[in-house]
């Protein structure tokens, strides 16, 4: 196992103390006595989170990372069914009797089917995550929640401008994630939570975006029956944009859920049928999908595409039944963005 | 719409030492030093600087100045006697107009003196316990066989903004004058003086119907003066890119002018996003005598040292290039060549709502800081200040950045004389944009053809206007640039002034994918990284596009340090 500070390779008894033999630095991991990943790995999930060390992140994302790494690693059905495959072949050539082989393989396959939802208890992550800081200290980058503190502004003007365009989330996590990563600052793009965060900010902020009639607002959700209400709500509710800006549903839909199979978390509460289509609906009635799930680089880089993207916008009563008054991008989240999808950096 | 001229990478005559047309009589630069220069040194100087260039005598009460379109109390000054006649009567500061200036006093003590916004510039020195100067850097260093240390400093100031804010330059030693200063040396001391400062603004954000439509009416009409006078007896030449500040300038000046006004634009090639169809629409309805100048990487390229080896300071914008070869263009048209610079520091153009969502927010940590403010105001630039740590070597680091360079940004952020948001940003602006950027730029890029650049909306009174206008009138909800929009909307259509800004758009991420990928390898690899500044598995992990982020802006840090790699060659600095 390698130590996740000299990167040096030990067996299990050279680390029969916990430590490294060469660095003497603590594992804080060992999968030989049940741990679901070593220290490399849980580092390597780290690395993939953070990008490298380029995008800041929250304990969540690791807790996905993980997830999806477990999901990776266990036998794949495809193997089993290609053994059993082989079988087959080896039975024609050789002797029929490797036909029970065949079918035992493919028994095998077929009981192997991938949980849908995650496999990684969260007190289990909860448990490694201590440990970890514990050991490591705090991982660069990890972004954490500040307490909500009044700002004095010290210049008289501040509420009087408003900005072009805002993303009202379903989350704080998810504010807390798009502001540690500058998004508001390099997309002049104010954000905020439909629960009242950051609580500092909210009341002056939606107050200021009121001040511009040509606002853009776009709504960043997980895959939830809530989440799928949010830009309905926002084009709706007097308190937020009724009828004083162009709402725009940018966030994770069960069709974008679909490619995450694996990290879903079972339903729960019921799914208002006005915001949704019966497929969702289907969907949405046996789980949902945090947007957390997807690696934080990949969602503001999406995100940044949906807010610059005008093309591929649908008026959503397209899509569900009382959704005429804002609009759909279903594009931005539907793959993955390039390197480039950071923004347009040829400006001079 | 014009057809575009195709300007082709072609052999030419390289500018980066002579000027290709000489500018009209009466414009040379200027130099000298507190002692009387020995004639090898006036011979060094006159052929770094032209032979128009004027050199400071010996004796009490000489005077030499490069200056264009002077005014004061409205009253054009005309000859070297009158600036004389300013500075006995001590209203350099009050005039309107370009001059940078070098006298002797009654007592044979030399002062220098810019103007207040920073229309022209010099550089000076303390060499063998003498003050010298010249008009330009190159010429300085070379007369005066000058030490050509790096500032490090100054590296890391250029790396963060794409220019280098202040007094100092890529020199140990060497600094530039600033906008409405006056340095001199008195008794072997070296002294400096504010001429003007910038005035403060209103304490009130907002204001009433009537103070608007007095405050729209006394900038539209301050708008004809300085533009008005800025035009020439023959055709006058005018930069068009099809924004607010470029149409507005144009409308005005065809409106005044009874001779050919001359557009320019630039296109990158149709494959490339730009702006050429508002700058025809403009054009068309100024009924200007439009011009398209087509540039291809390739010619970009080719003309890159010749174009850094004209700047004192480098200047790591991707237009620079494009700039220089428009006033080649416009060189054969006429001598004056106008522009929009001005509109967005002066009037609440982008960079504020950025950083009045910084504000807002605060640090996303919730740490106390007492620069965030500042490092915010260097991070808004969009080039590498966040980087700095990881791009520098850790000695290279140590140097540039100690103390941090946010620290010499707080006087400007905590002045009681702008109360509000907008006006602190737009003092900031004023000085650094303006005086250490876009102005010299301009200067150093239109001389080596023979032209005179004008800023009308840099003027004095312009920017003295600007900040007598509530902050509210200038951003006004999202809408930036307000009150200058409203006091030109009969004169362009809705279209040009309602648009958002866009911003000029070099296409250097696709030159430095394809066509310049090698050029740029050669110049950072090869060169920059020679003198052990930079770490260099970081520039080359830039050039490789890995792990970049979230806003890579590869392409714009990579011209960011083939600039810096052109001007450090060019002016042979060393560490």
């Amino acid at each position: 196992m390698k130590c996740s500070k000299c990167q040096s390779d030990c067996t299990y008894p050279q680390r029969s103390d916990g430590r490294c033999p060469t660095c003497k630095h603590r594992f804080a991991f060992e999968p030989r006595t049940g741990d679901i990943i070593s220290d490399a790995g849980f580092q390597s999930a780290l690395d993939a989170v953070s990008s490298f060390g380029s995008v800041r992140f929250l304990p969540d994302h690791v807790y996905y990372e993980l997830a999806r790494r477990r999901k990776a690693s266990g036998v794949p059905r495809t193997v089993m069914f290609a053994f059993s495959g082989v079988a087959v072949v080896a039975a024609i050539v050789a002797t029929p009797l490797l036909l029970l082989g065949a079918a035992t393989f493919a028994g095998i396959g077929a009981m192997l089917k991938p949980r849908p939802t995650l496999n990684v208890e969260r007190s289990t992550f909860d448990t490694m995550w201590r440990r970890w800081i514990a050991i490591n200290g705090q991982p660069k980058g990890l972004i954490v929640r500040r307490e909500a503190a009044g700002t004095p502004y010290r210049h008289s003007d501040v509420q009087h401008y408003s900005f072009d365009r805002a993303v009202i989330c379903d989350r704080p996590e998810t504010v807390d994630l798009l502001l540690a990563n500058n998004f508001h600052f390099e997309n002049n793009c104010a954000v905020l939570a439909v629960t009242g965060y950051p609580e500092h900010a909210f009341s002056l902020v939606r107050e200021m975006l009121k001040n511009n009639p040509r606002l853009s607002v776009y709504a960043l959700h997980d895959a939830t029956p809530e989440g799928c209400g949010l830009a309905h709500r926002l084009a709706s509710d007097e308190r937020w944009f009724r009828g004083s800006a162009r709402v725009v549903e940018v966030g994770m839909r069960p069709a974008h859920a679909r490619k995450f199979k694996g990290v879903w978390t079972a339903a729960s509460g019921t799914v208002d049928k006005r915001y949704v289509t019966d497929d969702e609906r289907m969907w949405l009635e046996k789980y949902r999908c945090e947007l957390a799930a997807i690696r934080p680089e990949q969602v503001i880089k999406r995100l940044f595409t949906a807010i610059t993207t005008e093309a591929t916008l649908e008026q959503a009563s397209t899509y569900v039944e009382s959704g005429g008054d804002y609009w759909v991008d279903s594009y931005s989240f539907s793959k993955d963005s390039q390197a480039s999808d950071g923004g347009d950096d040829s400006f001079g | 719409m014009a057809v575009p001229i195709v300007l082709t990478p072609r052999a030419g005559p390289s500018f980066a030492r002579r000027n290709l047309r000489e500018r009209p009589a009466g414009h040379g630069r200027i130099a000298g030093a507190s002692h009387e220069l020995g004639e090898d040194a006036k011979a060094l100087l006159r052929a770094s600087l032209g032979e128009g260039t004027r050199i400071l005598d010996a004796g009490p009460g000489v005077l030499v100045a490069d200056f264009d379109s002077c005014t004061l109390d409205g009253r054009p000054i005309t000859s070297v006697l009158d600036l004389g006649a300013v500075i006995r009567e001590d209203r350099l500061g009050e005039i309107e107009g370009a001059f940078v200036v070098a006298w002797r006093d009654h007592a044979g003590d030399l002062h220098l003196a810019r103007d207040a916004i920073g229309h022209r510039t010099a550089y000076y020195a303390l060499h063998d316990g003498q003050l010298v100067f010249a008009s330009h850097l190159a010429a300085l260093l070379d007369a005066f066989g000058l030490p050509r240390r790096l500032d490090l400093r100054s590296v890391a100031a250029f790396l963060s903004c794409a220019y280098i804010p202040g007094r100092g330059t890529m020199v140990q030693g060497v600094y530039e004058l600033l906008p409405g200063e006056q340095v001199g040396m008195q008794h072997g001391t070296l002294s400096r003086r504010t001429l003007w400062a910038m005035p403060a603004e209103p304490a009130s954000a907002a204001a009433t119907p009537d103070e608007e439509a007095a405050l729209r009416t006394n900038l539209r009409a301050a708008l004809e003066r300085v533009i008005g006078a800025a035009l020439p007896d023959g055709p006058v030449c005018a930069s068009l890119s099809g924004g607010i500040d470029s149409s507005l300038v144009v409308a005005i000046a065809r409106r005044l002018h009874r001779q050919p006004v001359c557009t320019f634009s630039i296109t990158f090639g149709d494959q490339y996003k730009n702006e050429l169809a508002y700058s025809s629409q403009v054009a068309a309805h100024t009924g200007s005598e439009h011009h398209v100048v087509h540039l291809l990487a390739d010619t970009v390229i080719a003309h890159l040292d010749d174009t850094i080896a004209r700047m004192d300071k480098p200047n790591g914008d991707p237009l620079t290039v494009p700039n220089a070869l428009l006033f080649g263009e416009m060189s054969r048209y006429g001598d004056i060549a106008l522009n929009g610079e001005g509109g967005d520091p002066s009037f609440g153009g982008p960079k504020n709502l950025p950083m009045l969502l910084a504000e807002l927010y605060g640090n996303p940590d919730g740490e106390q800081d007492a620069f965030e403010r500042e490092r915010n105001f260097l991070r808004a630039h969009l080039k590498c200040f966040d980087e700095l740590r990881t791009m520098l070597t850790s000695d290279s680091y140590a140097e540039a950045c100690t103390p941090p360079l946010e620290q010499e940004l707080a006087p400007w952020f905590h002045d009681p004389r702008w109360p509000t948001f907008v006006g602190m940003l737009m003092a900031i602006n004023v000085q650094f944009k303006g005086g250490h950027h876009i102005l010299p730029k301009v200067d150093a890029l239109a001389e080596p053809f023979g032209m005179l650049p004008r800023s009308p909306l840099f003027a004095k009174s312009i920017v003295e206007l600007a900040f007598a206008i509530p902050s509210t009138l200038k951003l006004s909800g999202s809408t930036e640039k307000y009150l200058l929009k409203e006091s030109v909307r009969d004169l362009l259509p809705d279209s040009i002034v309602d648009r958002a800004k866009s911003g000029m758009l070099v296409p250097v991420e696709g030159w430095f994918q394809t066509t310049l990928a090698t050029q740029a390898r050669t110049r950072i690899l090869d060169g920059l990284s020679r003198n052990g500044i930079f770490r260099r598995e970081m520039l080359e992990q830039l050039l490789a596009g890995k792990n970049l982020g979230l806003r890579p802006r590869r392409g714009v840090k990579i011209w960011l340090l083939i600039t810096l790699e052109a001007h450090l060659r060019a002016l042979r600095i060393e560490l």
